[in-house]
């Protein structure tokens, strides 16, 4: 028996570019009961992936386990921040790569439980490599470019878990960017230079 | 002023004073919050110190009120919102939004002088 | 009369005006058609817009405004200047200018009518057991009674600091009273990190020394599109 028959849920998610249409598909979508996991799938089904989209011209992405079936398992969101300048006063200025969100339903935390295919992982290294794409296309096409090597997030303090996966995956804390609730971690893209 | 009808003032906002909360909440989510506290208004009186929970206070170099949005968990900034009452019907009491500042953002000369401005194209234009 | 020659017309402001285009001509055109006060106002505008020390944001606001005089655009339903507050409102969902935007303002709608009633429904129930009157509470948090009233009957949204002023004077917790106010705060903080910024000496030196290290080798992979009939 192959393995993909032993453990049919050994498989790679689907993925595709979010749009409005996507969002009655979103309705059953819960990330969690803790804040950062409430917060995660208010982002996805209300109204701030589309401020996001419209506003900082984010990319979105939703996940599906199953060709036949509209429901979707997680979600994931890359976009360039503002500028960076420094020093002041009009100093020189760069953009970091920024995930604003991703988040996955809870029901597959852990799940499947092979590493090679856990749907979390198959997220982030989906992430990554659309990052890795878009920091290149940053550098050809779009100054400002400095940093853009850096894709960064906001984990919450509580969220061991999530912020676990991070390190996992090379992400470190990015220092002087924290707030009450967050730190910024960053993960330094190999773009092949 | 008299607040002559069970529900308080009849409310307008100019455009420019839409922009202004744009600019300073550019997430939905915050803006319907920020119209949810700013619906209070319809209770304002010169008589009391607050809004509901709202402090506000008048501006004697403009000659306009404010009233002050507090920061925390949905608006991540607080604003500083200004209004005056102008009614072109007298039989219905009318506040008008002329627009908002970030709480941590100046409010001199220049900006008293920007919401003055609007307030005379409201009283020209308003009907 | 005494007429100008033309030597003595200053040569750049001669050819400025005629070098005025279409638009340029509409937007004279506009402003001499308002009354004194408006042209005031308008001009006042145009001086802070001029000012070196404006801020970006003074400009916007000045900008915004002579737009609004110049080229007045009035709503259907809504009068010859200006919205009906509550009108707009009360319309956000039905008549969003974008389509695929009505069901979302719509939910978000209904949330925050329901974030008010569960908090109405939970401070009526802990006033109860309390056995603390609309008075006393509006006296321990500084308010009128009348502000708790509009409250209870959710006719007005509180404020964060007021929910934390009832907490402390009930002696519960704020999450008692409104159980997502940590999810608002996390929304915000996200959305915050897209801000240009001036950044510390901290800041700019963490971004280096991140900047500096070797790239990290990960696995990334390319994952499929589901096809769609």
């Amino acid at each position: 028996m192959s393995d993909l028959e032993s453990h049919p849920e050994n498989r790679p998610l689907f993925a595709d570019a979010f749009s409005p249409a996507d969002q009655p598909f979103l309705a059953g979508l819960r990330c969690g009961d803790e804040p950062w996991a409430q917060a995660a799938t208010e982002w996805i089904t209300c109204s701030d992936v589309l401020d996001s989209i419209d506003k900082y011209g984010t990319k979105v992405w939703v996940y599906r386990n199953l060709e036949e079936d509209e429901a979707v398992v997680g979600f994931s969101s890359l976009a360039a921040t503002g500028s960076q300048k420094w020093p002041p006063p009009d100093g020189k200025r760069s953009r970091l790569l920024y995930i604003p969100q991703l988040g996955l339903d809870q029901k597959f935390r852990g799940y499947p439980p092979d590493p090679e295919w856990r749907y979390a992982n198959q997220i982030m290294e989906h992430l990554i490599g659309q990052a890795t794409l878009l920091a290149k296309r940053i550098q050809q096409e779009k100054p400002p470019s400095k940093h853009v090597e850096l894709l960064t997030l906001k984990v919450h303090r509580g969220n061991a878990a999530a912020r676990k996966v991070y390190e996992r995956y090379g992400f470190e804390v990015l220092t002087g960017f924290e707030d009450n609730e967050h730190l910024v971690m960053s993960h330094k893209l190999d773009l092949g230079e | 002023m008299p607040i002559t009808t069970h529900d308080g003032w009849r409310m307008r906002i100019c455009r420019p004073a839409f922009q202004d909360f744009h600019a300073i909440f550019p997430r939905y989510y915050a803006r319907s919050v920020l119209n949810r506290q700013l619906l209070k208004l319809r209770w304002w009186s010169p008589d009391e110190r607050q809004v509901v929970d709202l402090d506000w206070c008048f501006d004697d170099e403009c000659g306009l009120p404010h009233v002050f949005v507090e920061p925390g968990g949905e608006l991540a900034t607080g604003v500083r919102v200004v209004f005056f009452e102008h009614s072109p019907d007298p039989q219905r009491p009318t506040l008008w939004i002329l627009g908002g500042v970030r709480i941590d953002e100046e409010f001199e000369a220049q900006q008293k002088l920007l919401f003055y401005g609007r307030s005379v194209i409201v009283k020209e234009r308003a009907d | 009369m005494e007429t100008m020659e033309l030597k003595d017309f200053p040569n750049e402001a001669f050819r400025a005006i005629l070098n005025i285009d279409a638009k340029q001509r509409e937007l004279i055109h506009r402003y001499l058609e308002c009354s004194d006060d408006v042209q005031s106002v308008v001009r006042s505008m145009f001086a802070v817009l001029e000012h070196s020390l404006t801020t970006n944001e003074d400009r916007q606001r000045a900008i915004t405004t002579i737009a609004d005089t110049l080229f007045v655009n009035p709503m259907e339903g809504h009068g010859n200047y200006g919205f009906d507050f509550l009108t707009a409102e009360r319309d956000a969902a039905r008549k969003h200018e974008q389509v695929e935007r009505r069901s979302v303002v719509a939910a978000r709608l209904d949330q925050l009518d329901s974030q008010e009633a569960t908090f109405a429904q939970r401070l009526r129930k802990i006033l109860e057991e309390k056995n603390v009157t609309q008075e006393e509470l509006a006296a321990r948090i500084d308010c009128t009674q009348s502000a708790v009233s509009k409250m209870l009957s959710r006719d007005a949204r509180p404020q964060r600091k007021t929910i934390f002023k009832m907490a402390l004077a009930l002696n519960v917790q704020p999450t008692d009273l409104w159980p997502n106010l940590e999810v608002a705060a996390i929304l915000d903080s996200v959305d915050d990190f897209f801000a240009d910024r001036e950044l510390t000496e901290e800041q700019a030196k963490a971004i280096e020394a991140a900047s500096s290290r070797p790239p990290v080798k990960v696995k990334t992979r390319e994952l499929p599109s589901r096809k769609r009939k």
